[in-house]
């Protein structure tokens, strides 16, 4: 008897009665309102238009969107539904009233809803309104996909807008990354930590150091040299990290297979590869030799092909075990560890152009695919979670322009480090 | 005509009578709509219904809240001294959450023994001690925001002025300032009001196709000026003090209720007081204040419309009594303890006025910009009283030339003859309202 009454206590959860859907696939171009705060003179116009929609007349209280003023700060905001791509209401709601369909519109399905007001809770932007007298929810559909506010708003602070990936920049890494792979591994053997083609030289910036350190002599020509790779650096950033280097294209094909488990804290430090770099100039210096280039992931899988390649690189060793760090992040070689990334990071640091993320078409919490897609772990979730534009430290972007390419609303860009703007806003006092 | 027109409302009027403490709910009176049309055409004949109690009538017109353009009017009729009777213009959103509250008119008499707020919403008055409200007007209106789920929308405060006597204290919409300029706040204190609050909770149904035609208007209208926040300055009379400050400060710009101009700017300065530096923002909705303060004192105007507004002070009255000599700190010591001299009724503006005659000014509560209205066949007086009856921002029918009446009675009615008629009665109603 208790056994069927357990049973029958299981069989009565909401679970059990209407599970949560499986994580729904994000359509290719996920629909979307953009609000501009520059544009918008808080005139409700959308909420007047949104009501008729809802109820058939002009009805404040009864819109989808709500215009809230911030008097202290002279600004006005539109609170509407952002159609996550995971969204939190649907997930709070105790009876399962939400969904989203197949066209990426997140729904309250009327019939099941009753009214506890969980999803405001739960939403960040608490879009889901709740009417003040009658207790009923509302939330915004897209109008089936034409929405008014947008159409009748008489700023353009309402765009409509279905998001859409470049989608072309890992069609052009991929190749260049697989090109440079080969030419310095197969091509050009036993090259990075010093290559020469003629008058051409390029040697790799922490060996130089390295060399410097240990010869206790300074060649010129080889320190200018090492200054190209800095000053394209300082140029366009750590592209050399993102799409040049081989090792770098060797854990990017790793970590895209292994599954990733996490680092213990001690070792996630971004401090660290300035301490390698510091032990190695240190070491040169006290040894006489360069200790690190015997043991570098880089060097040895450039001199790991061509004649004794593999079996005169016994130091490849390094390399599997470098790789097994994908276990825990991807790149935590390149996050971590890597004193040529520390060199060109210095560069960057000083380098003239950086990514903006956070342009008014930026949909934050609600999307946060560039935080995924980033391979360095350098786009704040956080800050995104709470609605601000992340800061991107540009010492430890390598460029690889994943969160460019992957951005279905195209706000994170590519700026000069002296523009100050973040793309798309239109500064208040100028606007027409 | 009645019944037409009040399918543009509520057809409620709720009379508040402060002696007794008791709200009563009533029609509008028949046939009073057909008259007077609506806004301040109504208030004036509800004022002489409740003639002798000394009444406040808040009413709205009817295309208040509607797919007309700067469809946010709300007006406040009162009669400081039993002769005149003065008609005051509310922006913002005040006449939609009047309207969506549940009532067209209100209408409040008699004098409270403590000192109250009223609180409009859901078809309801509710009168209740206001002795929460203290400090300064943003102070009291951050307290009313944050009174738990149903927070007012639109918030009609009084200020310390008030409290002090100051015969032009005005009431005002909380941050966003007043145009009221003839004393209404020092009325409203007289019978213990602190406050009146308004939050919508239901809606009307207008006409539905009038969505399209509105939104092509206001994106005509939209695409007119350029640079918005220049527009009042441009039109108004006095010289260009202001329109500098204007550039120098302005952040943003504001549009009341479904309205195409935005001519509400957000100016943010940096101020000293007492040594320390401090940042603060000011809306710009009373136009004719800040051009007195401006032409007076250019580096502090901005400081002292900000404490006029905290202090519920019309920075009129106080361009003309502060000087432009006294130091900053002076000033806003006089602003901040009351302006000496109380008064029953506003300063008026500077007479010899070619643009509209003072008694006219007046009668509209002299906040509306004295502006030469655009339109060369429409006088001042014309435009503004047609805007006050029907409900839309007067400021947009002065800076619109070819925004006609037509236009604007076609949100009414499509039919030209019809519009005709409701022409006639305007224009009959408007002799009421202004002498």
């Amino acid at each position: 008897m208790q056994e069927q009454t357990t049973q029958a206590r299981k069989f009565i959860g909401i679970e059990e009665l209407r599970p949560l859907p499986e994580k729904p696939r994000l359509p290719r171009r996920p629909p979307v309102i953009v609000f501009d705060p520059a544009r918008c003179t808080g005139c409700s116009t959308c909420e007047m238009v949104c009501s008729q929609r809802n109820v058939d007349k002009v009805a404040p209280v009864s819109s989808s969107v709500k215009v809230v003023h911030s008097e202290e700060q002279g600004k006005n905001f539109a609170i509407l539904c952002l159609h996550c791509r995971e969204p939190l209401c649907m997930e709070a709601c105790p009876v399962r009233a939400i969904d989203k369909d197949e066209a990426g519109i997140v729904r309250i399905r009327r019939v099941f809803c009753v009214e506890c007001g969980i999803c405001t809770l739960a939403c960040p932007e608490a879009a889901p309104l709740q009417e003040p007298f009658t207790g009923r929810m509302r939330k915004c559909d897209l109008c089936d996909g034409d929405p008014l506010c947008a159409k009748h708003c008489p700023e353009d602070a309402l765009h409509f807008y279905r998001g859409k990936a470049l989608g072309w920049i890992r069609l052009l890494r991929w190749p260049v990354q697989l090109v440079s792979f080969l030419l310095l591994v197969v091509v050009l053997v036993g090259t990075f930590c010093s290559f020469t083609a003629g008058i051409v030289s390029l040697p790799c910036p922490t060996g130089t150091l390295q060399n410097i350190a240990s010869t206790q002599t300074l060649v010129l020509v080889t320190l200018a040299s090492a200054l190209v790779l800095i000053g394209i650096t300082i140029l366009f950033g750590r592209v050399f990290c993102g799409w040049v280097c081989p090792f770098g294209f060797f854990l990017d094909l790793v970590g895209s297979v292994v599954p990733k488990f996490g680092l213990p804290k001690f070792l996630k430090s971004r401090m660290i590869k300035y301490g390698i770099l510091a032990g190695a100039v240190g070491g040169a210096a006290g040894l006489g030799f360069q200790p690190f280039c015997t043991v570098c992931p880089i060097g040895s899988i450039c001199r790991s092909y061509g004649p004794g390649g593999v079996i005169k690189g016994a130091e490849l060793a390094i390399v599997p075990v470098i790789a097994g760090l994908e276990l825990g992040v991807r790149r935590s070689w390149c996050r971590s560890f890597c004193p040529v990334g520390a060199v060109l990071a210095l560069a960057a640091k000083i380098g003239i152009i950086k990514i903006v993320i956070g342009a008014h078409q930026c949909k934050k919490f609600s999307c946060m695919q560039c935080a995924d897609t980033c391979p360095m772990g350098i786009i704040d979730r956080e800050a995104l979670r709470e609605g601000i534009a992340p800061k991107i430290p540009m010492d430890e972007c390598i460029m690889c322009l994943r969160c460019v390419d992957t951005c279905p609303y195209q706000s994170a860009k590519i700026r000069f480090r002296w523009q100050k703007t973040i793309p798309g806003e239109v500064k208040a006092w100028t606007y027409s | 005509m009645d019944v037409f027109l009040k399918s543009f409302y509520n057809n409620r009027v709720a009379h508040v009578d402060l002696n007794t403490s008791r709200v009563e709910f009533m029609p509008v009176p028949p046939g009073m709509l057909s008259e007077a049309i609506g806004g301040a055409g109504v208030t004036r004949l509800l004022h002489e219904h409740f003639a002798g109690q000394d009444p406040i009538v808040l009413g709205c017109g009817p295309l208040t809240g509607s797919f007309a353009p700067a469809s946010c009017l709300m007006v406040a009729t009162f009669s400081p001294d039993t002769k005149t009777l003065i008609h005051v213009p509310f922006l913002v959103n005040s006449g939609p959450q009047l309207k969506f509250s549940g009532f067209d008119f209100l209408v409040i008499t008699g004098q409270s023994p403590e000192p109250v707020m009223l609180e409009v919403m859901n078809d309801a008055v509710k009168i209740s001690g206001a002795g929460m409200l203290e400090g300064e007007i943003s102070r009291r209106e951050r307290t009313l925001m944050s009174r738990g789920r149903f927070c007012p929308e639109a918030i009609l405060l009084t200020g310390e002025a008030a409290r002090n006597g100051v015969g032009s204290a005005v009431l005002s919409l909380g941050q966003w300032g007043s145009l009221d300029k003839e004393g209404l706040g020092s009325y409203a204190e007289k019978k213990n009001i602190r406050a009146i609050t308004l939050l919508a909770s239901g809606g009307i149904a207008f006409p539905g196709e009038n969505l399209e035609q509105g939104s092509i208007l206001m994106k005509e209208l939209r695409a007119r000026y350029k640079k918005r926040q220049y527009v009042v300055q441009d039109f108004m009379a006095g010289g260009q003090a202001h329109r500098k400050l204007i550039r120098k400060h302005f952040r943003k710009s504001h549009a009341c209720f479904h309205c195409p101009l935005a001519c509400i700017s957000y100016l943010e300065f940096t101020s000293r007081n007492g040594g320390k530096k401090r940042t603060g923002g000011v809306f710009l909705m009373d136009h004719e204040g800040f051009a007195a303060l401006a032409a007076l004192r250019p580096l502090d105007a901005c400081t002292l419309m900000h404490a006029c507004i905290e202090q519920g002070l019309d920075p009129l009255r106080a361009a003309s009594l502060i000087g432009a000599e006294a130091p900053t700190e002076d000033a806003l010591k006089t602003i901040r303890e009351g302006l000496p001299g109380s008064r029953s009724t506003g300063t008026g503006p500077a007479p010899g006025s070619d643009v509209v005659p003072d008694e006219v000014f007046m009668a509209f509560g002299t906040g509306i910009p004295r502006i030469r209205p655009q339109a060369p066949d429409a006088s001042w007086q014309s435009r503004v009283g047609l805007a006050m009856i029907l409900g839309i921002c007067p400021i947009l029918l002065l800076t619109y030339p070819d925004l006609s009446p037509d236009h604007l009675l076609s949100f009414i009615s499509p039919d030209a003859g019809f519009r005709d008629d409701l022409h006639q009665r305007i224009r009959s109603a408007l002799n009421s309202i202004a002498p």
